[in-house]
């Protein structure tokens, strides 16, 4: 990132909006030869005299075989633009391939891709946002649902960081009384009583308080992830989900193909919110209401990033777990799971899409032998008997660390941040307050008030320190 | 006309606080030092309060001392009147004063330079800085004074105090001078002009003067010293010497209505002066107009010496006319027959704005040339010896080719004072505050020693005697914390035990009867720094926060222009105050932490170091960072020299 901070002039560009597929999709370019990169990629276009930010409708040339495509550019022609220097918004088509093509087009043009989080420490550097701002750009994009964006858009417009600021202000005030005290302690003057200290001081930590809570409530905000359970019919998929998640979600019957639409639970494995979807039974469909049913839960399946492969026990037995994903089952779905790769033999694997699967065996308290399958690799479980849940708890969060790294993302990287200042601050004005109560001399008092100052101050990014900024702009994602 | 010629390593100009202080520490640490004062008989003069000390400047005295200084001897020798301030408080608030014989400290002082070997005191009125510039390097080479007489030297030390371009004001009646019955030093001040210094103004004042024959004592509350005085150096024992009492009356609104009535005619108001002045020492017109709401205001009558009827009106400080001035007093308490035998005035003086220094005091533009003391923005006895000492000592280092002494915020108030002049400047006459210490439940007075003596020893600064007394204490301190480890008081090991509120060290001595052989002074260490781990603890947890700002070291020669995107704002106050660290630049103010951002990725970058060399090299050292300039730029000979001087004056 400190190279990054070291170049603002280079024209770099990337996707500026979400990596789904959507309607709208965003490129962004900023830097220096910004408006020259977009000369190069659009056709006709002429960069107007304007100073002022303008909106021109341009046909990008992107090569065969795209060919041309229209979009809206938006162009800031001079610094006075988010990032500091002179920026171009390409808005067009959300489809991803399209938008990647854009950028490649715009590299040809002599932009460079953007590092991970690099338009908005540009923004930073230029002043434009502060620091919980800054990270709430990233919240804003990668909100999973809209609490998320709430919370996100909340900080952006500065709602987390004005309370902060204002009890820094009251607290600065408060110290300076204080100080007063203590310097001038030959002047006839009783500069404040311990009363008003400590009702200073506990507004202050009132706030603080409230300021932690928001903030720490968003450090579980991490984007949730889905699990789908598959499996043939009765296999004990919805047994499984309810002993997962404590309580009985899915309608569980011994009728095979209870489960009708897709069911699902959200709850926390290790610390992390995953939805786990409980799907229809995997058979042929017998009718258009099969057949929908089943539909939604390959959707999902799409989207989930670990696959629960559930198998009776009593069929698993003497099955590798790898053949179940090689197209072998009884269903329409090879289609699907033929993509699928085995990297080992433990039941975890990679999906060349860089999800991954989990083999199951389900109702293990109904076969002898359930230690033969976990040897052959399957998960061993029991949704009934609570057996093997743990392990597959296990087994879940370690894929999911494989593939998110740890749980820290998106807006949570303020609260990551917070987990360290404001409680540094919550714990200072508390030893603050002791320091009153126990009479201990305004000058501990003081001297907590300012290891609180200096700890909000981090917060809303008045006092600088480099190891706040080296975190929180490595967390950023591309663009934003 | 030949010239007579002195050669010496070092000049000091100016024998206030300051420059005795500069003087005798770079003599003691063997350059061949001389100080030259327009008055032998006002060396070590107190201009106004006859009195060391107060809450931190107290501090800077214990560490001035700490340091091999005179202050804390002189003090110590001269106090009529001590008093621990604060004392109600933490240790870190303590902070010693002491009411001192004026004429009795300024022998004293005066007597301790003329013993002090290497080092020549002169009466000599400079009239011009000699300089050279080679290769667009401009260094100091000497200096000429009044009577065709020139001293040459390495390092020249400019502690002029308030007698730049000085203006007194008594009302109406305006005297050049920098001190009542002197004049001013012009020679001096279009030297600084014409090697380009930045120049500005401040103002300040001093009260009347009474004389205790026509003062009711009797009538007002008297302000004894305290019963168990305690002296400012650490090689000092005990004070023994009687002590005298101050005294505490106030005005009232018949006073504020005699000032008020005359405020038109107080230059302050009038317009006559529109220099800044200190905010934390107003003239009593300024409290009179800015605290309209309070009815009176403290007045201490504080004896100017045992041999001496004069009383110094501590809270007083005015430029209003003389029938004024008379009028006040006929109207306070005790005071209403007193003979006003000094009237107070207002003085106005050039300064020169600090941030043109580097840390060290050495000038960021004239090599070899050092300010200290009032010449920099500061007041204050104190924070002039502090100064005056950091550029005596660096003025060697710099002789020897050794890097500057810059005590650090977290190591000195001293450290603090240095910080703030060179990195933020400042928009009134600088006092040091407990509060610009952020650290300041580390810096007390009683630990000055612990913190910088062995420092000043291993620099030449303090001589084997203090470091022996601190090593012993050092010592002391060890065998007490061993003692106390071994005993046991409820099952509780000793200095857990200690810790408790309500414990004190006789109680320890009580349950382990051989810590009763421990000095009083390295018991006190013993038990704050039980009592306050914690405290302690968690400001170093800060120190080391900020020391990792402070290891990121910035070239002399850093070029901030070639960091395109920072604000222009940022290139120019980086540019001026060209700080040594990172740590040094976040303080500057108006600089964001976007702007540090910035120039840590350049200087993590290896970029933006293209920019000339010539400029930055000289001082642009810290501690921990070695000065190789000094010894080359030395040897070019006097033929060579490309003397600028003024013409004498008439």
């Amino acid at each position: 990132m400190i190279s990054a901070a070291a170049d603002t002039r280079t024209t770099i560009v990337a996707i500026a909006s979400s990596s789904a597929p959507a309607l709208r999709g965003i490129v962004r370019i900023a830097g220096e030869d910004a408006v020259g990169v977009l000369a190069a990629m659009a056709s006709g276009f002429v960069a107007s005299a304007s100073t002022r930010p303008y909106r021109v409708d341009v046909s990008l040339e992107l090569g065969a075989p795209l060919g041309k495509l229209a979009a809206a550019a938006l162009v800031w022609p001079t610094s006075r633009s988010y990032t500091g220097s002179p920026s171009v918004e390409l808005h067009t088509f959300g489809s991803p391939p399209l938008l990647e093509a854009i950028v490649a087009a715009a590299v040809r043009a002599g932009a460079r891709p953007a590092g991970p989080g690099e338009f908005t420490m540009r923004a930073f550097l230029a002043g434009r946002i502060d620091l919980t701002q800054a990270e709430a750009v990233l919240g804003v994009i990668d909100a999973a649902d809209r609490d998320q964006l709430d919370a996100a858009l909340d900080q952006l417009a500065g709602n987390v960081s004005r309370p902060l600021r204002s009890v820094r202000d009251r607290l600065l005030d408060l110290l300076a009384d204080i100080e007063a005290g203590l310097d001038f302690v030959d002047e006839d003057i009783r500069f404040i009583e311990d009363e008003s200290v400590l009702s200073e001081l506990s507004g202050a930590a009132e706030v603080i308080g409230e300021a932690k809570a928001q903030l720490t409530g968003r450090h579980r905000a991490i984007a949730t992830v889905d699990i789908i359970l598959r499996g043939l019919p009765n296999v004990g998929k919805s047994s499984l989900l309810n002993a997962l998640a404590g309580e009985t979600v899915a309608i569980v019957s011994d009728e095979a193909g209870t489960t009708r639409d897709v069911v699902w639970h959200e709850l926390e494995i290790e610390g992390r919110p995953v939805r786990l979807i409980d799907t229809a039974g995997q058979e042929t469909p017998r009718d258009a209401i099969m057949r929908e049913s089943q539909r939604v839960a390959r959707d999902s399946q799409r989207t989930a990033a670990i696959t629960l492969v559930c198998v009776d026990a009593d069929v698993a037995v003497g099955v590798d777990p790898r053949e179940l994903l090689r197209g072998n089952g009884p269903d329409e779905t090879a289609d699907e799971t033929s993509r699928d790769r085995c990297e080992d033999t433990s039941g975890v694997g990679t999906r060349c899409d860089g999800t991954g699967w989990l083999a199951v065996a389900t109702r293990c308290d109904l076969v002898e032998r359930p230690d033969e399958l976990a040897a052959a690799g399957w998960i061993v479980t029991s949704g009934r008997e609570g057996q093997g849940l743990e392990a597959l708890r296990q087994a879940i969060a370690g894929e999911l660390d494989r593939q998110f790294g740890l749980p820290e993302r998106g807006v949570s990287a303020t609260a990551a941040r917070c987990g360290d200042s404001i409680v540094r601050a919550e714990r200072a004005i508390g030893a603050a307050i002791d320091a009153v109560s126990t009479e201990a001399g305004h000058e501990w008092v003081a001297g907590e008030i300012r290891v609180a100052l200096a700890a909000i101050g981090e917060e809303t990014g008045e006092i600088y320190t480099d190891d706040i900024l080296d975190r929180v702009f490595s967390r950023f994602c591309i663009g934003k | 006309m030949i010239d007579t010629t002195y050669d010496y390593d070092i000049i000091v100009i100016g024998a206030g606080h300051a420059g005795t202080e500069a003087a005798a520490a770079a003599a003691r640490m063997g350059a061949r030092t001389v100080l030259l004062t327009t008055n032998l008989d006002t060396v070590g003069q107190m201009s106004c309060n006859p009195a060391i000390g107060g809450v931190a400047k107290g501090q800077i005295v214990r560490e001035v001392d700490a340091l091999g200084g005179l202050m804390g001897l002189a003090i110590d020798a001269c106090g009529i009147q001590f008093r621990m301030l604060n004392c109600r408080k933490g240790p870190a608030m303590h902070s010693p004063r002491a009411q001192a014989d004026k004429r009795g400290y300024q022998a004293f002082i005066k007597h301790l330079i003329e013993r002090q070997p290497g080092l020549d005191l002169r009466q000599e009125t400079v009239e011009d800085l000699l300089t050279e510039t080679v290769a667009g390097r401009t260094r100091v080479v000497g200096v000429r004074v009044r009577g065709d007489a020139v001293y040459r030297a390495r390092s020249v030390i400019l502690t002029t105090g308030t007698f730049l371009q000085a203006v007194m004001h008594t009302g109406t009646a305006t005297t050049a001078g920098g001190r009542a019955g002197e004049g001013t030093t012009g020679g001096i001040s279009g030297a600084l002009a014409r090697l380009g210094f930045e120049i500005d103004r401040f103002k300040t004042g001093t009260p009347a003067r009474l004389s205790a024959r026509g003062i009711d004592f009797a009538s007002l509350e008297a302000q004894p010293g305290d019963a168990d005085p305690q002296p400012f150096s650490f090689l000092t024992d005990r004070i023994e010497r009687e002590q005298l009492p101050c005294h505490i009356t106030y005005t009232n609104d018949a006073v504020h209505e005699v000032i008020r009535k005359n405020l038109h005619r107080a230059p302050m108001y009038s317009g006559q002066i529109n220099t800044r002045g200190p905010r934390y020492c107003p003239s009593i017109e300024d409290k009179v107009v800015r605290f309209a709401d309070k009815d009176q205001h403290q007045i201490f009558l504080e004896p100017e010496g045992r041999q001496t009827e004069e009383v110094y009106v501590n809270g007083v400080s005015t430029s209003l006319p003389r029938d004024v001035q008379d009028e006040i007093f006929r109207n306070i308490r005790g005071c209403e027959r007193a003979l006003i035998m000094r009237y107070g005035y207002a003085v106005e003086y050039d300064f020169c704005p600090p941030t043109q220094l580097w840390p060290s005091l050495e000038s960021k533009s004239v090599e070899g040339l050092f300010f200290a003391g009032q010449i920099n923005g500061t007041t204050g006895y104190e924070e002039a010896a502090g100064q005056g000492l950091i550029a005596g000592a660096n003025a060697a280092l710099k002789l020897r080719g050794d890097e500057p002494f810059v005590p650090g915020r977290d190591e000195a108030y001293i450290g603090v004072l240095l910080d703030d002049l060179v990195t933020r400047g400042t928009d009134e006459p600088y006092r040091m505050f407990t509060s610009r210490a952020e650290y300041r439940l580390l810096l007390r007075q009683d630990n000055a020693d612990r913190r910088l003596t062995a420092c000043g020893f291993e620099l030449g600064l303090v001589d084997a005697d203090r470091h022996r007394r601190l090593t012993d204490k050092l010592a002391a301190m060890e065998r007490a914390r061993s003692w106390l480890v071994e005993t046991r008081v409820d099952q509780v090991r000793g200095d857990v035990y200690l810790r408790r509120p309500e414990v004190d060290w006789q109680v320890m001595v009580g349950h382990e009867p051989k810590l009763a052989e421990i000095d009083a002074a390295a018991a006190q260490q013993v038990v704050y720094d039980i009592k306050y781990a914690g405290y302690v603890d968690r400001q170093q947890e800060e120190i080391d926060r900020h020391r990792r700002l402070a290891d990121k070291r910035i070239p002399a020669e850093f070029d901030y222009a070639a960091i395109r995107p920072l604000r222009s704002e940022a290139k120019q106050k980086l540019a001026k105050i060209r700080p040594l660290t990172l740590d040094q630049a976040q303080r500057i103010s108006g600089i964001t932490p976007a702007d540090i951002t910035l120039v840590m990725a350049h200087l993590v970058g290896g970029r933006a170091t293209s920019g000339s060399a010539g400029g930055g090299g000289s001082g642009a050292t810290n501690v921990g960072q070695r000065e190789s300039s000094a010894a080359t730029v030395s040897t070019t000979s006097p033929a060579d020299t490309n003397v600028i001087a003024d013409e004498p004056r008439e």
